[in-house]
């Protein structure tokens, strides 16, 4: 009886494996995410987080905000959560973050992740001087009309990616939200920021 | 406690206060690990008496059955990847990446293995349940974030640390521990090194939810711990300087063919990965459209083999990368020379060619043969994990459930092996 059932599991085991295999080779389930925990190697979001906008003083209905979510059981956040509430063409505001290594080797910013909200779409990208992403075009997903601009940076023209961060080290990120001429009024939009990272080995 | 013992865990724990007080930047991060790691490893060869005393203790049965569960906890790790997703390392892989991470991951590895291999064959011998629950829960508060398990966030957060975190850490050190009971370091290292290796060297790793974690973190060592023990024999247990009785209690076990058996289905399964990721020259794939009906229906296997895009002709079945997706399609027209070279290509039951050529760097083959309706196989499974995982996913209460229990129902059945353990009969005999 334990040999069949230990057959039994070997059969379901070996099945799994291969239709596992196979079907990933269908579906191309391998996606190179980079994102997975890692005890040495974790990059979270920490406080303090800042936003403000910089309003039309004859408007000033527009609001950005700006929290955290995904909470680390160790320290910090996974994901930086935006949402402009009644952003206007014009819309401008800022965010103020922090990154912080809590693993315990050092590691660098290899992506900035934008997802965008509910009826949005990733456009454009744009560089900066050294070739890294440093801004993206939220589109409208049904018109695919430009609606935000999104800057995520150390400084105005330096992206956060290749910068390197020591055990224990934070950075602060900067992030502007610009709503474009060709936004609707009084709309919402939101979306998530994530970072990838990986080991520096050099000293 | 003798004084050699006192003198290794104060080591350990000069260690574990070093690294959690002091967190050095650069390669010092590298550095200062590895030496009190190597300098716990080499104090426990001195007191223990050299690498012959450390042989003594091994049993290459145990040691062996160790090695293979850790290969079948990569291969349950590998097989949840290919049904959720994969994910590129973080670990560097740049020749210093490597080096440094070599000299963090073996001294660690060596560091805790030996000392651990000396504090459980020497440790309060008269009550072996408790000091494998010691050792398992000193090694596990060395593994684990000791704040992240004080500071209580909230719920969820705390049962995701523990699901993700620390059982499947107290469970891989509870195996860790008995098998360097039963067979030194030597065994507890042949069953973490390939653990670690896979994490700290491997390109891809799967990218798991913290359920997915929770329960092969659990389930796996477990079952290791089950099949080792079962697998377990009179002579083992002579080995590892526990008294035997003349007449068995137990019958004879049959442990030997239990470990040809795993070898043999070690090495079907090697084959089987090999042939799945192309190593073997081709690739299968399982047909989940009906585009090229008649010549393959839906649950078909077709065989790919890499192809030069030179070599390829008008009429060929070839497959190619189209955004994030494996497309299987005849080849209509070829147009182009050289590098500007593309394929119009056409599903035989489409009405119209696809919209987008197929330039040759797209190409992943050409088909050479086809399985029929074997896949179905694969297609009934996948269907039902996906219908299980949204139910899961959209049901989060009943998923809490179902997990409390399996983790609860293998904790007790694991308990419940223990006690079966084939030396209960003197627990408190003086060896």
């Amino acid at each position: 009886m334990k040999e069949k059932f230990l057959a039994l599991l070997t059969c379901i085991f070996i099945a799994l494996s291969t239709t596992g295999f196979i079907y990933a080779q269908w579906n191309d389930i391998i996606t190179v995410s980079n994102t997975m925990e890692f005890g040495h190697l974790t990059l979270r979001f920490v406080y303090p987080l800042t936003c403000w906008d910089i309003d039309d003083a004859t408007k000033d209905v527009g609001k950005l905000n700006c929290d955290y979510t995904d909470p680390d059981p160790i320290e910090g956040y996974e994901t930086l959560v935006v949402t402009a509430t009644n952003a206007y063409p014009g819309y401008e505001a800022h965010c103020d973050f922090t990154l912080k290594n809590i693993g315990a080797l050092t590691e660098h910013i290899t992506e900035v992740i934008i997802i965008p909200g509910t009826g949005l779409e990733v456009g454009e990208t744009y560089f900066d001087t050294n070739n890294n992403p440093i801004g993206w075009r939220l589109d409208n997903a049904v018109t695919h009309q430009p609606v935000l601009y999104v800057y995520v940076y150390k400084d105005t023209d330096l992206s956060l990616i290749c910068i390197s961060l020591d055990s224990g080290e934070t950075l602060q990120g900067k992030m502007t939200v610009q709503v474009t001429d060709n936004a609707e009024e009084c709309q919402t939009y939101s979306f998530t920021v994530e970072m990838n990272y990986e080991q520096v080995t050099y000293p | 406690m003798s004084r050699n013992s006192i003198a290794i865990l104060t080591v350990l724990l000069a260690v574990f206060t070093i690294l959690n007080i002091f967190r050095p930047g650069g390669l010092m991060a590298y550095l200062v690990p590895s030496i009190c790691w190597a300098t716990l490893a080499l104090t426990t060869l001195y007191l223990t008496g050299g690498l012959e005393k450390i042989s003594s203790w091994t049993n290459r049965r145990i040691t062996l059955m160790a090695l293979l569960a850790a290969a079948f906890q990569i291969f349950i790790l590998i097989d949840a990847g290919l049904i959720t997703k994969f994910g590129k390392s973080p670990v560097s892989f740049t020749p210093t990446g490597i080096t440094l991470n070599l000299m963090l991951v073996s001294s660690t590895l060596l560091g805790m293995e030996l000392s651990r291999g000396y504090l459980t064959k020497n440790l309060n011998r008269k009550n072996p349940t408790l000091t494998l629950a010691a050792i398992t829960i000193l090694y596990t508060s060395i593994n684990v974030s000791i704040s992240a398990l004080i500071n209580f966030q909230d719920p969820l957060t705390y049962t995701k640390y523990m699901g993700e975190n620390f059982l499947p850490t107290l469970t891989e050190n509870l195996l860790a521990t008995y098998l360097a009971f039963m067979s030194g370091p030597l065994a507890s290292l042949a069953y973490r090194a390939p653990l670690q290796a896979f994490q700290w060297f491997s390109p891809i790793l799967p990218d798991l939810s913290w359920g997915y974690k929770a329960l092969i973190g659990v389930m796996t060592p477990t079952i290791g711990f089950i099949a080792i023990n079962m697998a377990t024999t009179q002579k083992d247990l002579r080995k590892a300087g526990l008294p035997t009785p003349k007449r068995p209690a137990l019958r004879p076990r049959k442990g030997q063919s239990s470990v040809k058996g795993w070898l043999a289905i070690s090495v079907f399964l090697v084959l089987t990965v090999w042939t799945s990721t192309g190593l073997l020259g081709f690739y299968p794939t399982i047909i989940a459209s009906g585009s090229m009906r008649p010549t393959m229906d839906v649950g078909d296997i077709a065989l790919v083999i890499p192809a030069d895009p030179t070599k390829i002709q008008v009429g060929d079945i070839i497959q190619f990368w189209n955004r994030e997706e494996m497309i299987l399609h005849r080849v209509i027209y070829i147009g182009g020379e050289g590098s500007a070279r593309y394929f119009q290509t056409q599903g035989d039951d489409n009405p119209t060619p696809d919209p987008d050529p197929v330039l040759p760097a797209q190409i992943r083959g050409k088909l050479i043969l086809t399985v029929p309706k074997l896949g179905w196989v694969s297609i009934y499974v996948k269907t039902a994990i996906t219908t299980v995982w949204t139910f899961l996913s959209t049901n989060i209460t009943i998923t809490y459930a179902i997990l409390t229990t399996i983790i609860l129902t293998t904790s007790i059945y694991a308990i419940h092996a223990y006690k079966k353990r084939p030396y209960k009969h003197w627990p408190r005999r003086r060896w």
